[in-house]
């Protein structure tokens, strides 16, 4: 025989009828030896036939619904919304924004990053005002001032040897020749390149301090001009006194120096 | 009107065969045949009218989005059925998300000062009752019960519908009916 577990889970099946006649006969007869099983089945008729009842009710309640019109009015219903489906289908996102821009998330996301963007714009441009203004110089000041020094000193490198030579070759004219050279070279381009230098170095020796390399190029800027200036009433005399004069006073010599200064970089 | 729908039943399957070749009309006549066991099935578990007849619009809008989805060799009515379930437990889970449902009026207490004051004399008076207990029930129980009883449906069927073994069916139906006496114990008696 079967037991109560068996019997109590086909309650149901026996007061519906849905047994095979095998399985009923082996549940009644557990009901008759089982009075706690007989019980349950005494209280379940009960609880069946009170749904009976409420049954009844929902009929009721089903025959006041006017059933007639119901599928018309439901078909309409269905052939709307699918009309509306089948817009939304063409609607006017095309391809693939319709494929993410409905979603919340992407537009969560999409708007934080715009509305990140925007706030940043608005409460810190002076950060990114910075940033370009910086950008095309990316040294600190000091080194700045390192390289215009550098260059400074090239430049006055490069009067201090120009000068030099031109210096050099008027002591070395043979006196009758050098009387004409202060008035050739006034005419020629490099003497005028020479003077012009000169002009251009005095701002940056003043800028830069560097009194002692701005004294010795005055100096020959000085002499040069004097040079010009006097020499067309010059005799052989005079001229062989003046290479002398700038032999003793070791101008080229001096030039030499402060050129080696610069280039130790000790001035 | 039960012998009615049975009789319907292969023209239920030729209704959703000719609705899947494009003939709406079909759908109206399929929506003839089982608009009140639909109804029966979503007032049984909701107790609401409204929501009834919402529960079985929806699903006619369901089979006819999903009729592309049907075999020809399936049962119509459990097919439908398994339709209208999900919508019914999509709409309880979406309820009760959204907000508790109102806490049972009627507690075990209550049935009980009820039944001893008299007011409950009537089998009428029972009806209420018994709709507001079957909402104690967790929902497959509260389905095994509305497909036996209000549509009397067999396990055999109902099984297919909830797509769960016959025995598990019984033992959910089993489990309801001893739920359903726990609730209403207080009152049964007194009912003649």
């Amino acid at each position: 025989m079967k037991g109560c577990h068996w019997a109590r889970k086909n309650l149901g099946a026996l007061l519906t009828n849905e047994l095979s006649p095998q399985e009923e006969k082996s549940l009644l007869h557990h009901l008759q030896e089982c009075p706690s099983c007989a019980a349950e089945l005494k209280e379940f008729q009960k609880i069946f036939e009170a749904l009976d009842s409420w049954k009844e009710i929902i009929e009721k309640e089903e025959e006041k619904i006017d059933w007639s019109s119901f599928p018309w009015q439901t078909t309409r219903l269905i052939k709307a919304k699918a009309k509306k489906k089948q817009a939304s289908k063409q609607d006017k996102w095309p391809g693939k924004l319709r494929l993410w821009f409905p979603r919340p998330l992407w537009v969560g996301l999409f708007l934080g990053v715009v509305i990140g963007a925007l706030s940043m714009l608005f409460f810190r441009p002076q950060l990114i005002q910075r940033q370009k203004e910086e950008a095309p110089f990316n040294f600190p000041p000091s080194m700045l001032t390192q390289i215009e020094q550098n260059l400074a000193r090239e430049e006055t490198k490069d009067y201090l040897e120009k000068s030099q030579l031109v210096f050099l070759e008027f002591l070395q004219l043979p006196s009758d020749q050098a009387q004409r050279f202060w008035k050739d070279k006034l005419s020629s381009q490099e003497i005028q390149n020479l003077l012009l230098k000169k002009k251009y170095l005095n701002s940056q020796l003043d800028d830069l301090r560097m009194a002692r390399v701005k004294a010795i190029c005055d100096q020959i800027e000085f002499l040069i001009y004097e040079l010009i200036r006097v020499s067309e009433g010059f005799s052989n005399e005079d001229v062989i006194q003046l290479q002398k004069f700038i032999q003793e006073k070791q101008l080229l010599l001096k030039i030499n120096l402060i050129k080696k200064e610069l280039e130790e970089s000790e001035v | 009107m039960k012998s009615k729908e049975w009789q319907n039943e292969y023209s239920a399957q030729d209704l959703l065969v000719q609705l899947q070749e494009g003939d709406e009309e079909a759908l109206n006549l399929f929506i003839q045949i089982y608009q009140q066991k639909i109804f029966r099935l979503a007032y049984a578990f909701f107790g609401d009218r409204e929501e009834a007849l919402d529960v079985v619009q929806e699903t006619f809008m369901r089979v006819y989005e999903k009729i592309s989805h049907f075999q020809k060799t399936e049962n119509v009515q459990s097919w439908l059925l398994k339709i209208a379930r999900n919508i019914c437990i999509d709409r309880y889970r979406h309820q009760t998300s959204k907000k508790r449902r109102p806490e049972f009026p009627f507690g075990e207490r209550n049935m009980a000062e009820m039944a001893n004051d008299g007011s409950l004399e009537k089998q009428e008076e029972l009806q209420p009752l018994i709709a507001r207990a079957l909402e104690e029930l967790t929902p497959r129980q509260r389905l095994v019960v509305i497909l036996k009883h209000m549509n009397g449906s067999k396990f055999e069927e109902i099984a297919q519908v909830l797509g769960i073994a016959e025995g598990t069916v019984k033992s959910l139906h089993f489990k309801a009916l001893r739920n359903l006496r726990r609730i209403l114990k207080p009152v049964l008696g007194r009912i003649t």
